[in-house]
């Protein structure tokens, strides 16, 4: 067929190449997915704004009064005007979010709407997004046919962004007082009056406070212009000029840093040190600055406070390990080696020393040989919805056998995983922990797993998630460390690092003033995040997927970033996804030879590491990674047992029989 | 073309890479070096009052400020560009209508320049005064209360400082007015009315500066009753169910020696061997409490007391048998039972059950019908050697051997 026509002549060559472009630029972008990290999630879906009191939980303490104006508020009665009062601050808030007075009516009287009405109509773009975290009640007046209730609510504590046209104008965190009168009319108690007092009451502390304590290390910083910044030399024969040392085979930039209680940062600037593997034995390394330049500073850390007083317990006659260790909720073994018990025979009046369980983790943080774990047929998102005992306990043996002390578990947000009730979600939790303590192994267990919001309308729901987990599980033997977000800086892209952090932030404070005997971590996707929040959390987790031999040099920045906390490798590893049609990816053998290499290295920098994971997974949920088989099937591969239960070499890594 | 080409594949990579992101709520990229001190803003105003402040900069010119005005339900937003150093703001008038703490801030730049608070104190009251009052009736003797709760406010609906008092005005039954000033606290004010000894009423008035309730009041009503006491008014002392017996209480008094209010329901309970048999509800009038109650059909001895009563009244009443005599005959095959006659010299009741046993063996029934009851001995016993007949009737036997 002949196109006579000029403009068809012309056109179809043109798109027929806009066609091969674009499926190559699909390509590209398959490939380029396919790449991308092992562990990122989907993107949360954006939800249809909707109205949902259950998301609005604030904190709301009754100072109940011993003798009540009127008469005594009793449970039923407290219940109906504390739930009353937190949904009217919930509409006022969402009011205020979305310029409407929907919802209004129930909780406010009417003069009071045309109030609200006022102050949310205005003709500008500006929107108030706030929450209210702390409620302080303080009942003045409950009267004796139950109609009135006057009261002061003191310390509100409001969290509060101002945005215009998606931009932030400013953030702030206030505290208010305020009185307030509410009848009960129709049947519903709805808020009559309300009125700002002055806050003459100091904000609270973050109650976190005391846990830590300042350490300080004296240091020195450079001052105004000076001559540093030269090259070290290197020269094994002669001795080192006063402010210098010379480098021995072995020693190590932090070494000295201990050792001179100076930084490695400031170390490498004034040597000009660019990279650490470029140093050489017999550097002359100024470790002094010199005196004229010299400014001495004070640096402050804070550090997990220790408890000053040592707990002491005589055995009273017929008391055994077990019953004394269960006393204070400590694994036998723990009771055993404070006090260099050899076998399980106490005596009459010996005396016991009572670890600290904070301490106790603490310790057991740098001995920490770890890995995450799913059942291999019921991961990720049925993991708790199908929990089998029997399994997991199998699973948890096979752990033990692997020399294993920790494995790391997920517990997804409330609400995420449709038919999962968060309740019966912790009586498995409680179960899995249980186990756990009977085989000796501790349990780092990751809050918050899946997409959450990171939205101020989310605050109060995440605490009373936080509250429940936390509460309930605090004085279990077998829990480590919460970890309370797996990889948040995943979501920086789409919700925004400040956000994300700030969320993360008041999750810190809270997770300290409901569980004091844990430490808390952060699972970061990589080194460079792990430096957010280091100085609020206990020990530093991040993950790492790169080539071993990146490994220490990225451990020595990060822990010289984070003043030398803790750091714990929490997730690493590479999938043995070699198929026909995918001859660049890595054998059995490659993967055995990987974590053989990292292994090593690990332990050499004394690094606590956990495993990713324990078993090749037959079936990855969509929900987690999405649709596209070639960016989520290596997820399948990465475990050190495969499909079809066989040991891969990689597993002989950590099984103590092949180190005999 | 391969110009072109590559020019449509910069553009798909460029799309490609930076066209996917998804945009993020961050903070504006503005750093403010200016400064701002809000003046003229006074410690206090009053609710109505029109408050203008004067803001001096200092580095912003022609820059877009913010100033925000943070009441009690949210924050309101101006904006304003700067043209001088000093400028003076006004809000709008209906800012300061309500009353409380409020404070206001100089916002340029992801930064709050300044901040001042005040205080708006709410007007002189107007308008009627809310009032809730609950409960409006009291039982004398039972430990209630009632409280009138009110809310004064002043013309915007602000409820008034803690500095305000409220007049209240009370009046018992046949006493002398009596008031009390209360002062405001956490926006409401209150007092409580307790029951008085008299049955009645007591009325209830405020007033705060000119304003005013609607006179309220609460009913005393009598509490519950403390004697009763039960009379025979009427009785037939026979076991006759055709009559009634009559009883009555004595007038109920409450424990301040008020009659018990009409309508007072009063439960008789009847006991017989200490088992309750029957109970009737009855309502007082005027303090008096009647019931009628059936006789049984048989001998009894009954104790009847009133329930609830917090001291046992109780009286016992006996009823004796009511038949005199029970005749007894043979004629043509039938065992003849009557006249049955009764205390008052009349037939017993219609369908009073006669039992008859023949010979320790044959058991049969029935009904009296006009002092007669009629049966027909059993087949088997007409040829018998001896007949033996035992009647029975409300617990009355005789014997017939024939």
């Amino acid at each position: 067929m002949v196109i006579e026509n000029n403009f068809l002549r012309y056109l179809l060559p043109r798109l027929a190449y806009l066609i091969m472009l674009v499926i190559v630029l699909s390509l590209l972008a398959n490939v380029f997915a396919f790449f991308s990290h092992a562990n990122y999630m989907q993107p949360e879906k954006k939800v249809k704004s909707i109205y949902s009191t259950s998301y609005h939980v604030p904190t709301t303490v009754w100072d109940q009064p011993q003798v009540a104006n009127g008469r005594m508020l009793e449970q039923f009665d407290n219940a109906e005007i504390t739930r009353a009062y937190q949904n009217a601050w919930y509409f006022l808030n969402e009011s205020l979010r979305k310029k409407s007075t929907v919802g209004l009516e129930d909780f406010f009287a009417d003069h009071l709407i045309e109030e609200i009405e006022k102050v949310i109509t205005k003709d500008h773009d500006y929107i108030e997004d706030r929450v209210d975290l702390d409620h302080n009640i303080d009942l003045h007046l409950f009267s004796i046919d139950k109609q009135v209730a006057a009261f002061k609510d003191t310390n509100v504590r409001i969290k509060r962004k101002v945005v215009n046209k998606g931009s932030i104008v400013y953030e702030e965190e206030v505290y208010k007082n305020y009185e307030v009168v509410m009848t009960l009319a129709d049947g519903k108690w709805k808020v009559l009056h309300l009125k700002e007092m002055e806050n003459t009451i100091k904000a609270p502390d973050f109650k976190n406070e005391p846990r830590f304590v300042m350490d300080s290390i004296v240091t020195y910083v450079q001052s105004g212009e000076s001559e540093y910044g030269k090259a070290a030399k290197v020269n094994c024969k002669t001795k080192p000029l006063k402010g210098y040392h010379k480098l021995m085979p072995g020693e190590t930039l932090y070494r000295l840093s201990k050792k001179y209680n100076v930084s490695v940062k400031q170390m490498m600037k004034w040597n000009k040190i660019a990279n650490l593997a470029d140093i050489k034995a017999c550097s002359h390394l100024r470790v002094v600055p010199q005196q004229k330049d010299r400014k001495k500073i004070v640096l402050v850390t804070p550090r997990v406070e220790r408890e000053a007083k040592l707990k002491i317990r005589k055995v009273e006659k017929g008391e055994s390990l077990f019953k004394i260790a269960k006393e204070y909720n400590l694994q036998p073994s723990v009771l055993k080696e404070a006090n260099g018990i050899e076998d399980i025979i106490i005596s009459e009046g010996q005396i016991l020393e009572i670890p600290n369980l904070l301490e106790i983790n603490r310790s057991k943080i740098n001995k920490l040989k770890g890995i995450n774990y799913y059942p291999q047929d019921t991961p990720w998102w049925d993991f708790w919805t199908a929990y089998d005992s029997k399994i997991i306990r199998k699973d948890l043996l096979t752990i033990k056998k692997l020399g294993m002390n920790t494995i790391r578990v997920f517990v997804p947000s409330d609400g995420v995983i449709p038919g999962l009730q968060f309740n019966t979600m912790l009586d498995k939790l409680e179960s899995l922990l249980d186990e756990c303590e009977t085989l000796d192994l501790d349990v780092m267990v990751t809050l918050f797993d899946f997409p959450v919001s990171f939205d101020l309308s989310y605050y109060t729901k995440s605490e009373r998630q936080l509250e429940g987990l936390l509460t309930r599980f605090k004085d279990h033997p077998a829990l480590l460390a919460w970890d309370l977000k797996n990889e948040p800086d995943l979501d920086f892209k789409l919700h925004g690092k400040k956000k994300v952090i700030q969320w993360l932030s008041y999750l810190i404070e809270k997770a300290r003033v409901y569980d004091p005997n844990h430490l808390l971590t952060i699972g970061w996707s990589n080194p460079e995040s792990a430096i957010n929040l280091s100085k609020e959390l206990d020990f530093i987790s991040y993950h790492y997927y790169r080539e071993v031999s990146s490994l220490k040099l990225d451990m020595l920045k990060l822990r010289e970033a984070v003043n030398n906390k803790p750091l714990v490798l929490q997730e690493f590893g590479i999938p043995s996804d070699r198929k026909w049609y995918k001859p660049l990816g890595y054998s059995k053998d490659d993967q055995s030879e990987y974590l053989s290499e990292f292994k090593k290295e690990m332990e050499a920098n004394n690094l606590p590491y956990m495993l990713w994971t324990l078993y090749d997974f037959t079936d990855i949920p969509t929900e987690v990674f999405g649709h596209k088989r070639w960016a989520t099937n290596k997820q399948k591969y990465f475990g050190l047992i495969d499909h079809d239960g066989k040991k891969k070499p990689s597993y002989y890594i950590f099984s103590p029989e092949s180190a005999k | 073309m391969k110009k072109y080409c590559f020019f449509l594949m910069s553009i798909g990579f460029l799309a490609l890479t930076f066209g996917c992101n998804v945009s993020t709520i961050e903070n504006v990229q503005c750093m403010s070096k200016g400064k701002a001190e809000i003046k003229y803003f006074k410690d206090k105003y009053k609710a109505g009052d029109k408050i203008k402040i004067k803001v001096e900069t200092k580095d912003l010119d022609r820059e877009d400020i913010l100033i925000v005005w943070d009441g009690k339900f949210g924050e309101q937003y101006f904006e304003k560009k700067v043209y001088s150093e000093d400028f003076i703001f006004n809000f709008p008038d209906s800012i300061s209508n309500y009353s409380g703490f409020a404070s206001i801030k100089v916002v340029h730049c992801n930064k709050i320049l300044n901040r001042k608070k005040t205080y708006i104190t709410s007007l002189h009251p107007k308008g009627a005064i809310e009032s809730y009052l609950g409960p409006k009736t009291l039982a004398i003797d039972q430990n209630m209360e009632s409280m009138l709760c009110l809310i004064p406010t002043d013309k915007f609906g602000n409820a008034l400082e803690i500095t305000d008092t409220v007049l209240f005005n009370t009046k018992y039954n046949n006493m002398a007015m009596q008031s009390v000033s209360k002062g405001i606290e956490n926006l409401v004010t209150y007092i409580k009315i307790e029951n008085n000894q008299q049955v009645g009423k007591v009325l209830l008035g405020a007033k705060c500066d000119d304003t005013y309730i609607d006179e309220q009041e609460v009913a005393i009503v009598q509490g519950p009753m403390k004697k009763v006491k039960i009379n025979v008014v009427e009785m037939h002392p026979f076991s006759d169910q055709r009559q009634l017996v009559h009883l009555n209480t004595d007038v109920i008094y409450d424990a301040k020696n008020n009659i018990v209010a009409d309508g007072t329901s009063i439960i008789f309970v009847v006991y017989e061997n200490d088992e309750v048999i029957a109970q009737y509800q009855t309502y007082t009038v005027s303090g008096i409490a009647n019931v009628y109650i059936e006789n049984p059909k048989s001998t009894a001895e009954w104790k009847v007391s009133i329930s609830g009563a917090p001291q046992k009244a109780s009286i016992r009443l006996n009823f004796e048998d009511n038949i005199e005599s029970i005749p007894v005959r043979i004629e043509k095959n039938h065992l003849v039972i009557g006249p049955v006659i009764g205390s008052l010299d009349q037939y017993i009741p219609d369908g009073t059950e006669v039992n008859v046993v023949f010979n320790y063996s044959i058991s049969e029934t029935a009904d009296i019908e006009h002092g007669f009851a009629r049966l027909k001995i059993p087949v088997s016993l007409t040829e018998a050697d001896e007949l033996i007949c035992e009647v029975e009737i409300n617990g009355q036997k005789v014997k017939l051997i024939y």
